[in-house]
């Protein structure tokens, strides 16, 4: 229950697949034909990947805007994620990262930069992507309000299943989303650390 | 006594690679620079000009000039800032720099790491610096009781913006940016670099094969008695400007 005088939070239900280049083209030319296109939507993304949350500053780099979204909870930690969200200026971008950095969450911190092009299929929006860390991939999502019964939510989800088996894609489970996550996280986190403490403050 | 530096002293986390986003350093870390000396040749450091002394005094920057202020008393903090400044003093009169170029270097060298936000890797703080700098000359040159002119401005502007980026991965802007502000640039960079020796692993100790300034050996045991000095004092509770300044003083270099 929301406190009072603040907005419901609303939930995303929110399923991915990966694939190879062919299930993209086949994706693509499927959705082009039969789903509403929503359009480009070109991304750069600050990931701050929290212990159980998920901080986003994303540059709309195709939309012209920008926004911070905390997720309440991380990939491969359910389906449903309530989320906070506002926008900002595109401006205000590098200082919105600034400010986070400064509180002291620059180490937890990955960029992406996530070519994405938007579809309504069926009742579900689907965001078709690139990133270098999740190569071809796209994410399938429907959005209630953060009161929404059990059964929306179930129906929510085989919306979505429903979607994907007609599009002829896979959709990950939560233990693969998770795995996947944990991988990147793991070798990200060694970039990192060999950053930060072979080249701890280079000699320039 | 244990010669066993503890477990939480900079040195054993470095060691470790386990440093702390803020480091601030400690009387094992100060033991273990002394223990490390090198074998330096005798030197004698004559005192900074009257016109430099003045502008060192003023190195020790305000607080509020950084980004953040858990810093001050850092390893990226204000002793670090006036011992670049003296070095670059002390480089400029080697080079035999006018007033005004000696100026605009230890200007350089007082608010070249301001704009960090933690004692690591932060890179591109030298281009934070740089934009904070030309939006606050006013304020900087007044601090340094002179006039902020346009060239003064570009010239310290470039040098901390390029004090962070090693010679070998300049971009074309920065090689046309480095062709305008070479001296400054070799000299703010060799500054910096002498005031190494307060790190806490002998492999991040001064390379004078990165650097493009004559004097920078021979100023070695002059950088590395600062820092000792000034790392003492203020262990042993004097405020980071002070305990400078009198390591300064006890080597003759302010009077």
């Amino acid at each position: 229950m929301p406190e009072e005088g603040t907005k419901p939070l609303p939930i995303e239900i929110e399923m991915r697949a990966r694939y190879d280049k062919e299930t993209h083209d086949r994706l693509t030319a499927r959705l082009e034909g039969e789903a509403t296109d929503l359009g480009r939507d070109d991304k750069h993304i600050y990931f701050y990947v929290l212990p159980d949350k998920l901080l986003k500053v994303t540059d709309n780099t195709a939309a012209g805007t920008a926004k911070i979204t905390l997720k309440h909870s991380k990939i491969g930690q359910g389906a449903a994620f309530p989320e906070t969200e506002f926008p900002i200026a595109r401006e205000d971008v590098p200082a919105a990262v600034a400010v986070f950095n400064a509180l002291g969450f620059e180490p937890h911190m990955h960029q992406a930069d996530n070519q994405r092009h938007n579809y309504r299929f069926r009742g579900v929006e689907i965001a078709v992507k690139w990133s270098e860390a999740w190569g071809h991939h796209a994410e399938f999502e429907v959005l209630l309000d953060d009161d929404a019964s059990d059964t929306a939510r179930e129906e929510a989800a085989a919306r979505i299943s429903t979607a994907a088996q007609d599009l002829g894609v896979t959709l990950m489970t939560e233990q693969e989303l998770a795995d996947f996550t944990a991988a990147f996280e793991s070798v990200e986190q060694a970039r990192k650390d060999q950053l930060s403490f072979e080249e701890i403050e280079p000699q320039t | 006594m244990s010669t066993t530096p503890p477990a939480d002293s900079l040195v054993e986390l470095a060691a470790r690679k386990q440093l702390p986003h803020h480091q601030f350093t400690d009387h094992a870390t100060v033991r273990w620079i002394e223990a490390n000396r090198p074998d330096f040749p005798d030197s004698v450091t004559s005192a900074l000009r009257a016109t430099s002394q003045r502008l060192v005094y003023r190195s020790a920057i305000p607080t509020v000039w950084m980004a953040n202020p858990q810093l001050a008393d850092s390893l990226h903090g204000v002793r670090h800032a006036m011992r670049t400044a003296t070095l670059a003093a002390l480089l400029a009169d080697a080079d035999d720099l006018n007033e005004d170029d000696t100026a605009t270097l230890v200007i350089a060298a007082a608010v070249h790491d301001c704009r960090r936000v933690h004692d690591k890797d932060d890179r591109g703080h030298g281009a934070r610096a740089a934009i904070w700098l030309t939006d606050n000359a006013d304020t900087v040159w007044a601090h340094f009781h002179m006039a902020p002119t346009p060239h003064r401005i570009v010239s310290v502007a470039t040098a901390v913006r390029l004090h962070d980026v090693p010679y070998d991965v300049f971009a074309p802007d920065d090689l046309t940016d480095y062709a305008r502000t070479r001296h400054i640039t070799d000299l703010l960079k060799a500054a910096d670099a002498l005031d190494r020796y307060r790190l806490p692993k002998l492999s991040w100790w001064p390379d004078p094969s990165r650097i493009r300034a004559a004097a920078f050996t021979s100023l070695r045991p002059t950088a590395f008695e600062l820092v000792v000095a000034s790392e003492a004092a203020h262990l042993a509770g004097i405020d980071s400007a002070d305990a400078v300044l009198k390591a300064l003083e006890q080597r003759g270099l302010i009077t």
